[in-house]
């Protein structure tokens, strides 16, 4: 696996959020491609990992699933946002800035010579 | 708000798992072909776009695992597993199954019940009362009088007056019966805070002097007389040969404020007559005691404010002072605490029941025990398959509950039995009042508690299987339980004594008590009828309708003889004294003696002997001098020493001595324990004439029971004008006297049966279980030559030290506990040596039953077969 990172704990179901916002329902295989694509490869992520968090995501109300017909005419289970999901990208994401500016202004302090 | 819908939804995960995993698979499916249609397009071999999706997805089945733990909730699947796993492990072994749940199911319904009892008789309030912490009994107002001034004057209680239930006829002649009525005033029930179920209650106009009397049905009579029908409000009844107008029902299962079965109630005010204990008016008496007078404290009050109030109302309080003002009122439902006979009877009984629950939970641990043993290759091979002991602890525990639920099931069956079981011996108890929401609880705590009890250590054991040791040899230790093993049976074995000593103990009093009574129990039928509470009031037209029933009954073919009295049998609590002849006549030898007038065959109906002088005869008539006989005990203590017959004495104010011209053996009347001092008087020289008969016995020449038929028949049909006329055998009547003693005989005696039989059954199973162990032992001893009788010896030898041990144990415990239970037995002592060997004897055949059933099988053992096994 070498240089690509894994995923950390409790970001994915973030990831999974912010790519049914952009791009609308989407199936689990789609969802996993999506989340590759974006980090630019350097995520490694099981592909198997993605369907226990898609669960608890159902479970919790953010996400709603359906069975439809993929582009090339496969059976596929489809998963889009809802309402609560939606509030729940907003969220996360506020959520997530602030934890990143507090460790960035972290790290980035001097050592005092 | 999102985690609780996530765990709804894991909730609700449990649910279709079949048609969910499913969905996963095909979901899992759908994603792989999509992968692999995207490198078969790049242009992948289909074989190795198949290996790299598989490969990006990584563990399919554990990712299944890690959903499936998602999705539902692990601890109820672990649960539900081990549930399923009792369940099958139950199915292979229904025998041992079985014996274990019907035993806790013994234990857990006798003491549920027993417990429902104690608490339905002392701890909880009545039904439909409403908050009846407020409600006190006050102590020193007894009639109606001081009743009135209290209910005038009180400022910070309301009061309501009642009297204890009467028996009063409904209807008149043939087809007439009897109803308890409770007598009250119209505050009773607004006071309760007790609404009818139909109707209304009384009002102060129903008790404004001639208004027409009304009455109130309890729920019970209405069903008996109406059949329930809302239509009987407005009708009438002829109640004591008055007519009253329905005005209202009671709500069903509202039995008065102490509890008694009551049928009707009307109001004292408008039926003096038919309320007071005699038939005379009481209304205007204010030195008499006919009156329960209760009260509710009003809001803002204090029990010491009414306290002080009602000591200023009660004349007798002022005179003595403050001394006696916290007497006054009694709070009305805390005060059942007091032991009663009848209560210290029900606290025995729940402590009865709850030996046997030990015992069978003593059983039942001891069978789980054994069940362990039998385990321990199994729960080995499982350890060595990785489960963990808590697994197995969980497994074993979960087993046990499911069996303490499945015994809670059977227990409340039992308890329900057992409930109308004992209904007719407390009347303030009802099999329905009995099982409630309170007791289902108690039942589940109890089955909770049993489970536990009886599997805790059996887990453990189970659960220490050495796998080493077992798998190289199919049974190791087999030793290391049986201590455990032998104190339960030494346990069961000695509790099963005690309460077969108790109920031994019950047995006697009950026989004593029907035992040398005086009079003959056996033979006699009694009717009794109150024609004054009917209206009848002129003594001279009492007695003529008494001597026209004398007289249709010695018509009858089965009557052997007959005779009237006005006291009653095994009761002299209304009877006349000889003080009440005469105030001033405490020297009088016969002072405080019962006097009773009787015709003539009075004493032969009875089969009361005459010890010294003659009965009665006909010639004692009002013409000759008068006459009286004595009881033996009454003659013992007026002339010690001295020959009572030939003696004349003045009965009170009389100014001729009445000759004493015999002696009949002393009788047990009060409640059958007390001996009375009893003087007898012809009725035909009856010389107050207010003194009326009160009963009619008959002897049959059949017995009582084939007999009573007719002579009721004969009875109740000798005039249509007649009341309710009561008929029945003498020991019926002695039966109500008898039955704490009786129910005490009864219950024990059951759970000292169920007791030996689990025990017996604890023995059985026991060494059953040890000679299938020593199989291969008793084999190889038979091939050298062991004779059977030796193999035999063996086996009984622990048994029956196991049987011998408890014996003693119990016998200490029942000398010691036994006696405390003095005060509920009759004319036996607690260390009765008699009732002590028929309990031994019991429990040690019982335990012998349960050695030899082994043995025997032990001497059939085939030493081929048995080498052969190994």
């Amino acid at each position: 696996v070498g240089d690509k990172t894994d995923v950390w704990q409790g970001t994915l179901a973030l990831m999974v959020l912010k790519t049914l916002e952009t791009m609308g329902p989407l199936h689990g295989y789609g969802i996993a491609r999506r989340i590759e694509q974006t980090s630019g490869d350097r995520l490694s992520l099981n592909y198997g990992t993605l369907y226990p968090a898609l669960l608890k995501l159902e479970q919790e109300g953010c996400i709603a699933s359906e069975w439809g017909v993929s582009d090339n005419n496969r059976k596929a289970k489809f998963y889009r946002l809802t309402r609560a999901g939606r509030k729940q990208v907003e969220r996360g994401t506020r959520e997530w800035e602030r934890a990143t500016d507090i460790l960035a202004s972290f790290l980035s302090t001097e050592k005092p010579s | 708000m999102r985690t609780v819908r996530a765990w709804l939804m894991r909730l609700a995960g449990l649910v279709d798992r079949g048609r969910r995993d499913r969905e996963l698979a095909a979901e899992i499916d759908s994603h792989l072909q999509l992968h692999i249609d995207d490198h078969v397009r790049a242009g992948m071999a289909p074989d190795e776009a198949r290996r790299r999706a598989l490969l990006a997805f990584g563990g399919v089945e554990a990712m299944k695992e890690e959903y499936r733990d998602r999705r539902g909730l692990p601890i109820a699947d672990a649960a539900w597993q081990h549930l399923r796993q009792a369940v099958r492990q139950f199915r292979r072994e229904p025998g041992f199954t079985l014996t274990a749940m019907l035993t806790l199911a013994v234990g857990v319904g006798v003491n549920t019940a027993m417990v429902g009892l104690v608490d339905a008789l002392m701890f909880r309030p009545p039904d439909h009362i409403v908050s009846p912490d407020r409600l006190v009994s006050v102590e020193h107002v007894a009639n109606y009088v001081e009743f009135s001034a209290l209910r005038d004057r009180a400022r910070t209680l309301d009061v309501a007056a009642l009297t204890r239930p009467t028996p009063l006829s409904l209807g008149l002649g043939a087809g007439a019966s009897e109803v308890r009525t409770e007598c009250v005033t119209p505050g009773y029930f607004p006071l309760l805070g007790v609404a009818p179920a139909f109707g209304r209650a009384f009002t102060a106009a129903d008790d404004r002097r001639g208004s027409p009397p009304t009455v109130l049905l309890s729920d019970g009579l209405w069903q008996r007389q109406f059949a329930g029908n809302p239509a009987a409000i407005g009708s009438t009844v002829l109640l004591a040969g008055r007519s009253y107008g329905v005005i209202g029902v009671a709500p069903r299962g509202f039995a008065g404020v102490h509890m008694n079965r009551v049928d009707a109630w009307i109001l004292i005010a408008i039926s003096p007559e038919a309320c007071s204990f005699t038939g005379t008016n009481l209304l205007a008496e204010s030195g008499a005691a006919w009156l329960d007078t209760i009260g509710r404290i009003r809001d803002g009050a204090t029990l010491a404010e009414a306290e002080a109030e009602v000591a200023s109302v009660d004349p007798e309080a002022r005179r003595v002072g403050a001394a006696r003002a916290h007497q006054e009122l009694e709070p009305l439902y805390a005060s059942r605490t007091t032991l009663s006979r009848q209560n210290r009877l029900a606290l025995w009984l729940a402590g009865g029941a709850a030996i046997v629950l030990l015992v069978a939970c003593a059983n039942v641990a001891g069978l789980l025990s054994i069940r362990a043993i039998d385990r321990r290759r199994e729960v080995a091979v499982r350890l060595q398959l990785g489960a963990t002991r808590g697994h197995i602890v969980r497994q074993v525990l979960t087993e046990h509950l499911l069996l303490a639920a499945a015994s809670a099931v059977v227990a409340l069956g039992m308890a329900a039995w057992i409930g109308v079981l004992v209904e007719p011996f407390f009347p303030a108890v009802t099999a329905e009042t009995m099982l409630n929401a309170r007791l289902f609880a108690m039942l589940g705590v109890c089955a909770l508690v049993a489970g536990l009890l009886s599997g805790v250590v059996p887990a453990i054991q189970t659960s220490r299987a050495d796998a080493t040791r077992l798998s190289r040899s199919g049974h190791a230790a087999t030793r290391e339980h049986s201590a455990f093993r032998s104190s339960l049976l030494v346990a069961q074995v000695a509790l099963a004594l005690a309460l077969m000593v108790g109920a031994g103990l019950f047995v006697r009093s009950v026989a004593n008590l029907r035992k040398d009574l005086g009079f003959d129990l056996d033979h006699v039928v009694v009717a009794t009828v109150n024609l004054q509470k009917a209206g009848i009031e002129k003594p001279a037209d009492v007695r003529s309708a008494f001597d026209l029933l004398l007289a249709r009954v010695q018509e009858v073919p089965d009557v052997e003889r007959a005779s009237l009295t006005s006291g009653s049998i095994l009761d002299t609590g209304g009877a006349m004294t000889v003080t009440a002849f005469s105030p001033d006549a405490i020297s009088n030898p016969l002072s405080g003696a019962t006097v009773t007038q009787v015709s003539t065959d009075y004493f032969s109906t009875l089969g009361t002997r005459i010890l010294r002088g003659r009965a009665f005869t006909d010639a004692d008539n009002a013409s000759a001098a008068p006459v009286m006989i004595v009881s033996e005990s009454l003659a013992r203590e007026s002339w010690p020493g001295e020959e009572a017959v030939g003696k004349c004495e003045k009965l009170g104010r009389e100014r001729t001595c009445t000759l004493v011209v015999g002696v009949s053996e002393s009788r047990r009347l009060d409640s059958m324990t007390e001996t009375s001092r009893e003087l007898f008087v012809p009725m035909a020289q009856s010389r107050d004439m207010s003194e009326v008969p009160q009963m009619l016995l008959v002897r049959p020449r059949t017995s009582p029971r084939r007999a009573l038929a007719s002579i009721a028949a004969a009875v109740r049909g000798a005039s249509p004008t007649l009341p309710f006329v009561d008929v029945r055998p003498l020991s019926d009547l002695a039966n109500d006297q008898t039955q704490s003693w009786r129910l005490g005989a009864a219950m024990f005696g059951l759970f000292g049966a169920a007791a030996v039989a689990l025990a017996a059954i604890g023995i059985y199973a026991s060494l059953a279980f040890s000679i299938r162990r020593r199989t291969t032992e008793i084999g190889i001893r038979m091939a050298l030559g062991a004779m059977p009788g030796d193999i035999v010896r063996t086996v009984m030898r622990r048994g029956l030290a196991l049987v011998g041990v408890g014996w003693a144990i119990g016998a200490i415990a029942a000398f010691w506990t036994s006696r405390s239970l003095d005060a509920l037995l009759f004319g036996v002592g607690p260390y009765d040596a008699a009732t002590f060997a028929a309990a031994s004897a019991v429990v040690i055949l019982a335990g012998l039953a349960g050695c030899l059933v082994p043995a025997a099988r032990a001497v059939r053992v085939d030493p081929v077969i048995a080498l052969r096994h190994e």
